[in-house]
């Protein structure tokens, strides 16, 4: 069923367009301290430490009366669905996995603002969740439950997810990150694209926290991303960028040749699986159909045309006590991009793109135990993450102490989780993980 | 010493279309002309003009292609390539603008066919949940499965039906991973995942080639199942034959 009502030169013309398109939806120039926002994902867990359906919580985070709820489609002809419950400062949202709450901050002027928010939200959710004997974790995946069809969330989407990508489809049910949104300016959008994907191995490393799921030890520090890296691995869906990207259209170009996984038709979410340009031939430069497809394309770090902001991914939710580390450490990468950058290019050499591909695979399996691509090379860029969350001037840069306590310990989350659970087993793990605000 | 169990699910967690003799008593055709009759009746109905003979030939050509990758190049396409192939032999493209419409209308029917496939629940083996709840005790159990008409997904749902399900930690079906059994990539699949070297790792399953062959190439263990149907125990290189549920767990323990 190859159609070609467009030529590949009509394709490029296409691709131009929607490159322009995108790059419109971001602010012309950054100026001033980057607004943040964030998206915690926390599991949510029975005594067992089995997932449990976060849908029985909505109706107590309802009762204060300052939250709405919101619907969405569910399965098919269902439309009354509450997907979550959102307020002025933060929301809640189900996420792929019932087990899985989804905690979205608004737009921020600093992080500390940031984790006021998010300490009063997590206080909500955890109270809401303790009337049922349930744990939140700060943790980045299901402990006990393994990926499965019976605690995927039943929304339409997520239906024809599953129906387009089989049982890869099921990781999301149990995966909970911690990420960034931080708006930039079209002027910087390349770059950061690329940067924030570079940078990945050393928010990995220091950040990695999910080691042990289906009630067993992984052969990964984050096996949130381990895993995820073998999903639709030859169309590089996931995890750092294959290489950097010269200009836009050459991301809009690539990320056309990746599977339309599925599309929007007549009221209907429908699995595809066809290349999108066989899509882009078809309907011409369809720009909500493209951001519909970018939005199921996961690399480490994604431009977001819906908020004008960069989202950095790669982090596991963290330690409770420890929850804005990740956020901090990511501020700073971007903030100090440009000094880190050069760092990078002059201790790692000009193939550091590739070697920074060599410490990702490493990363995720060994955390701080990888070998590093240069000599005391995270602690060279937390300093200079560091320096760029001082620039800031609001003090956010204290965020950044877990950090060096890992770095000291050489121990990331997910290192220390391991050693819980070898030491005290499942129980032991679920009491290290709980969130107790 | 085995620390994980995988199974084929045809003709041994399941027997092959023993749903066939319950359709032919609720008066329902066969699996095989049911699916030919649903694509004939969905395009005669979109497409007037093309004649339920000509669309009976474009399912039988998309079959063709289906055993051609299934046999030569150890993969099997889903239902919706089937179609596509299909709708290709009718020469049916979809207009400027219209290629979502023409997903839609694939999708619809690739859901009534994988539907049907899995409307009556075939037999399970005898004696299968009480060996799974036992293994399950023991080991790491999971699936390595073909899926030729009933998709992954659709075999999924039939374990969850069954109550089977919870017993496995994977399940890994050949058109969800690009590749079906004997090829050793969906056994590495299964070794990688589990996080376990192929040695520790035992398969059992009913067919020489996939089920023995297959995993022995990449260093697992395996055991022929004959519960269901003795395709030719006298001759196996399986380090075991199980004839009875009941024997698997014994049999698995003395593997080596």
């Amino acid at each position: 069923m190859s159609t070609t009502t467009q030529t590949d030169a009509t394709l490029h013309t296409t691709y131009a367009q929607l490159a322009a398109r995108f790059v419109a939806s971001f602010q012309p120039q950054q100026i001033g301290p980057r607004t943040v926002g964030r998206e915690a994902e926390y599991p949510v867990v029975g005594a067992r430490g089995e997932a449990v359906d976060v849908r029985r919580l909505w109706h107590v985070l309802l009762e204060s009366g300052d939250l709405q709820p919101e619907y969405g489609p569910g399965r098919l002809g269902e439309r009354d669905f509450i997907v979550g419950v959102k307020g002025e400062a933060y929301s809640y949202a189900l996420e792929v996995g019932l087990g899985t709450v989804e905690i979205n901050t608004r737009p921020c002027q600093h992080l500390l603002e940031v984790k006021a928010l998010m300490e009063a939200a997590v206080a909500r959710l955890v109270h809401a969740a303790s009337r049922f004997n349930w744990r939140v974790l700060g943790y980045g995946i299901q402990p006990v439950s393994p990926p499965s069809l019976g605690i995927m969330s039943p929304k339409q989407r997520y239906l024809s997810l599953y129906r387009a990508m089989g049982s890869s489809w099921l990781w999301y049910t149990v995966t909970s990150s911690d990420q960034l949104q931080m708006a930039i300016g079209q002027t910087e959008m390349v770059h950061m694209l690329n940067y924030g994907n570079m940078i990945t191995p050393v928010i990995i490393a220091l950040c990695a926290n999910s080691p042990v799921y289906a009630g067993t030890v992984s052969p990964f520090c984050s096996a949130r991303e381990g895993v995820m890296a073998e999903i639709r691995a030859r169309e590089n869906r996931h995890g750092m960028l294959a290489h950097p990207f010269g200009e836009l259209v050459d991301f809009v170009e690539t990320v056309s040749q990746a599977d339309y996984l599925i599309l929007r038709d007549a009221g209907q979410i429908i699995p595809s699986s066809q290349p999108f340009t066989h899509y882009l031939r078809e309907h011409g430069a369809d720009f909500s159909a493209f951001l519909f497809h970018e939005h199921y394309i996961w690399n480490s770090a994604r431009l977001r045309a819906a908020y004008g902001t960069l989202e950095v991914r790669p982090a596991c939710q963290q330690p409770w006590g420890e929850h804005m580390a990740a956020g901090a450490l990511i501020l700073g990468l971007i903030e100090a991009s440009h000094a880190i950058l050069a760092y990078i290019v002059q201790e790692v050499g000009q193939d550091y793109w590739e070697r920074m591909r060599t410490y990702h695979q490493q990363s995720i399996r060994f955390g701080l135990a990888a070998p590093q691509p240069a000599p005391e090379f995270l602690h060279e860029v937390v300093t200079l993450a560091e320096k760029g969350l001082a620039a800031r001037h609001f003090g956010e840069e204290a965020l950044l102490a877990p950090l060096w306590t890992r770095l000291e310990r050489s121990q990331n989350p997910a290192q220390r989780a391991r050693a819980v659970f070898q030491a005290d087993g499942l129980n032991g793990l679920l009491a290290h993980a709980t969130i107790r605000p | 010493m085995i620390e994980a169990i995988t199974f084929d699910f045809w003709d041994t967690i399941a027997v092959d279309d023993s749903d066939e003799p319950k359709r032919a008593r609720l008066g329902l055709p066969g699996k095989g002309d049911a699916r030919t009759q649903l694509f004939i009746e969905h395009i005669t109905r979109y497409y007037p003009a093309i004649a339920p003979q000509r669309a009976a030939e474009a399912y039988r050509h998309a079959n063709a292609c289906f055993r051609h990758a299934w046999h030569t190049e150890h993969r099997t396409p889903g239902v919706r390539q089937r179609l596509f192939d299909a709708y290709a032999g009718l020469g049916i493209q979809s207009q400027p603008g219209q290629l979502a419409s023409l997903l839609r209308e694939i999708d619809t029917l690739s859901r009534e066919i994988e539907t049907m496939e899995v409307r009556i629940a075939p037999d399970f083996a005898p004696s299968v949940h009480w060996a799974l709840q036992a293994l399950a005790q023991e080991y790491t159990v999971g699936i390595i499965s073909d899926a030729i008409h009933t998709t992954g997904r659709g075999i999924r749902h039939l374990l969850y039906q069954q109550g089977l399900a919870p017993y496995f930690k994977f399940m890994i079906f050949s058109d969800e991973v690009g590749a079906s059994k004997p090829s050793p990539k969906v056994f590495r699949i299964a070794s990688q995942e589990i996080g376990l070297p192929p040695e520790k790792i035992a398969h059992i399953g009913d067919r020489e080639s996939n089920d023995v062959t297959g995993p022995l190439a990449v260093g697992m263990r395996a055991v022929l199942y004959t519960g269901v149907v003795d395709r030719g125990s006298e001759k196996t290189r399986a380090m075991a034959v199980c004839r009875h549920f009941q024997d698997l767990p014994d049999i698995v323990r003395r593997l080596r």
